[in-house]
């Protein structure tokens, strides 16, 4: 076996692992001001250096990995499972509803992700739940789009005809032969959509509609971390760094998953 | 009570298409008597799969049946509620498709597809519905079902992929089997036995079949009527051997006609001049006037009255001619 392999979901699970056991772990205090010990570069004692108020910037990576990986979870979860049902309803169904789903999302492509997350949040106000809807609002139809183009597509195949035909309901048709066989695409779909839920995470915080402080997430490491960008690169250079590693990671496994999944298929297929 | 199983009155489809609305089924009748088969044949586009599609009550969005009556025991299809035309579907119609390929989802075991239908139908409990999968397995003669159950479509051949199709459409026993084409996407060496396991299914359990193809080798070996469908209508219908021996239509003769045999290997294969026509333009008169060789100005000017044949109760042909056929005074070769 090839142990690269093993490199992406390794890296993912540490990850997961660190962000869901942070508090029993031996790290800094995320909060304790040290002015004394401000702007340090990365040493021994502190890995990823410390911020302008003497924070240790690896605690608060670690601690912002518990909020950015909920929020893409939860986000990536909702908006994807909104536009996934909307786009299986629509494609398979046809007619009046498909033709409001995709005017709706069409509506949504027309206004930029950024501005109608900003409304929502501030229509809503701020929190993780609120930060979570706003987000979904925006991505839910990148989704119901391209899933809403796969059930056109499947539905032509006559093994939906034949459940349809063997009194399958259509709840079934749906999420047993539908959504199964249209998986690889809403892997890809969510693994690049967990990119987009960061920046929008991160610019929303930015502009103080979402995370806020003292808590941190990726994005506002960052983003903070500009404004001492040529005394501190560690600031924000580290961890955007773990951003990336995480997303590449997360690219990566999803695509061993779907390698997985063709070998399985892939004579089906020639 | 009737002897069919199956009986299909003035059938009409439309269908919308961009350069308008088409009739591609045309007042169409047959019937399938109970535990017979019934083929129905005709070249690519003459309405052969709509008609079933409508038969089953899927037609796509764009299609609606416009006229006619489907009696399947003694009830009318057409006018059944959806729920219970579901029903009915699953239990006691069964449904073959052509391409084995993409009757299986790729992506669950044969055996679990059968369950399914049974599942959905009967609902007998898990154990019973595997058990009964795995009998359905053994009755199209998948070798080894209790291994096999657990199978991938991917791992089965395009033959052994239609057998276990054949199994989904009898899991529930059905006393109609609708065969869309079922082997003309196998080889020829499959296709005499998958011909075979549904004649024997089909003497199992009595079951009537409604068989459409193009292939006259089959029809004449294993079919006992034919109907033959040309432009959207029917042209001719009656018992199999009736009808090869003394085609009633000209149509049916050029088909004939055009089967290869061993006798006539030296020669060039025989074809019918010119097109089918297009639904969008077709003649007032007889659709196959403009490559009949025996068409007369009447042909041309008015769609031929049913002739029947007086040898077979409901047969006949729509021809003007058909009589001077059956009386041999007309020869089309």
């Amino acid at each position: 076996m090839h142990i690269k392999r093993y490199i992406a979901p390794t890296f993912l699970a540490a990850v997961v692992f660190v962000a869901v056991f942070a508090p029993w772990l031996p790290l800094f205090d995320r909060d304790a001001i040290d002015l004394a010990s401000a702007l340090q570069p990365p040493s021994a004692n502190h890995w990823f250096g410390t911020d302008n108020l003497g924070r240790d910037t690896f605690t608060r990576v670690v601690y912002g990995s518990r909020t950015s990986l909920s929020i893409v979870v939860a986000a990536v979860g909702a908006g994807g499972g909104l536009g996934c049902l909307l786009g299986l309803l629509a494609g398979y169904r046809g007619g009046w509803f498909d033709a409001i789903i995709m005017r709706a999302a069409d509506l949504q492509y027309s206004l930029p992700p950024v501005i109608l997350a900003l409304v929502a949040t501030v229509a809503l106000g701020t929190g993780m739940a609120n930060l979570v809807i706003a987000i979904s609002l925006a991505t839910w139809p990148r989704f119901a789009r391209i899933v809403r183009a796969e059930a056109l597509h499947l539905r032509q195949r006559d093994f939906v005809l034949l459940a349809e035909l063997g009194g399958a309901s259509v709840a079934r048709v749906l999420l047993q032969h539908l959504l199964p066989n249209m998986l690889n695409t809403v892997m890809v779909l969510a693994t690049l959509d967990i990119g987009l839920v960061v920046t929008l995470e991160a610019t929303l915080s930015f502009l103080g509609l979402g995370v806020q402080p003292p808590d941190p997430s990726w994005g506002t490491m960052i983003a903070d971390g500009r404004a001492y960008l040529s005394q501190a690169w560690w600031l924000t250079a580290l961890p955007g760094a773990i951003l990336v590693a995480t997303i590449l990671a997360v690219n990566t496994t999803s695509h061993l998953l779907r390698q997985r999944q063709d070998e399985r298929m892939e004579v089906a297929f020639v | 009570m009737s002897s069919f199983a199956l009986a299909v009155k003035h059938l009409s489809v439309d269908v919308a298409t961009p350069s308008g609305v088409i009739r591609p089924v045309d007042d169409v009748s047959f019937s399938v008597r109970a535990g017979r088969t019934l083929a129905l044949v005709g070249e690519s586009g003459s309405g052969k799969s709509i008609t079933c599609l409508s038969l089953l009550r899927v037609l796509p969005p764009s299609a609606s049946v416009v006229a006619g009556e489907v009696v399947f025991e003694g009830m009318n299809l057409l006018g059944l509620p959806a729920e219970a035309m579901s029903r009915l579907r699953g239990s006691k119609i069964g449904t073959v498709l052509q391409d084995p390929h993409a009757s299986l989802d790729p992506l669950f075991t044969v055996g679990d597809q059968v369950r399914e239908i049974i599942d959905y139908q009967q609902a007998p409990g898990r154990a019973v519905s595997r058990q009964r999968s795995v009998d359905a397995l053994r009755r199209v003669h998948i070798p080894a079902p209790e291994q096999r159950y657990a199978s991938y479509p991917h791992q089965f051949s395009g033959g052994m992929r239609q057998r276990a199709a054949i199994a989904m459409a009898v899991a529930c026993n059905p006393s109609l089997l609708i065969a869309d084409e079922p082997t003309t996407a196998l080889d020829v060496t499959i296709r005499l036995q998958v011909m075979r396991l549904l004649a024997e299914l089909q003497a199992e359990h009595r079951m009537a079949m409604l068989f459409v193809t193009h292939d006259l080798h089959v029809v004449r070996s294993f079919c006992d009527d034919v109907a033959v469908m040309y432009a959207g209508r029917i042209v001719e219908q009656g018992p199999v051997e009736q009808v090869f021996a003394a085609p009633a239509h000209p149509y049916t003769a050029a088909l004939i006609d055009a089967i290869p045999t061993l006798a006539k290997r030296r020669t060039r294969l025989t074809a019918i001049d010119g097109q089918p026509p297009s639904f969008t333009a077709l003649p007032s008169g007889c659709r196959f006037a403009p490559r009949c060789p025996a068409a007369q100005p009447q042909c041309v000017a008015q769609y031929p009255s049913w002739q029947a044949r007086p040898t077979a109760e409901g047969s006949g042909a729509a021809c003007w001619r058909a009589t001077e056929m059956l009386d041999g005074r007309l020869n089309i070769q």
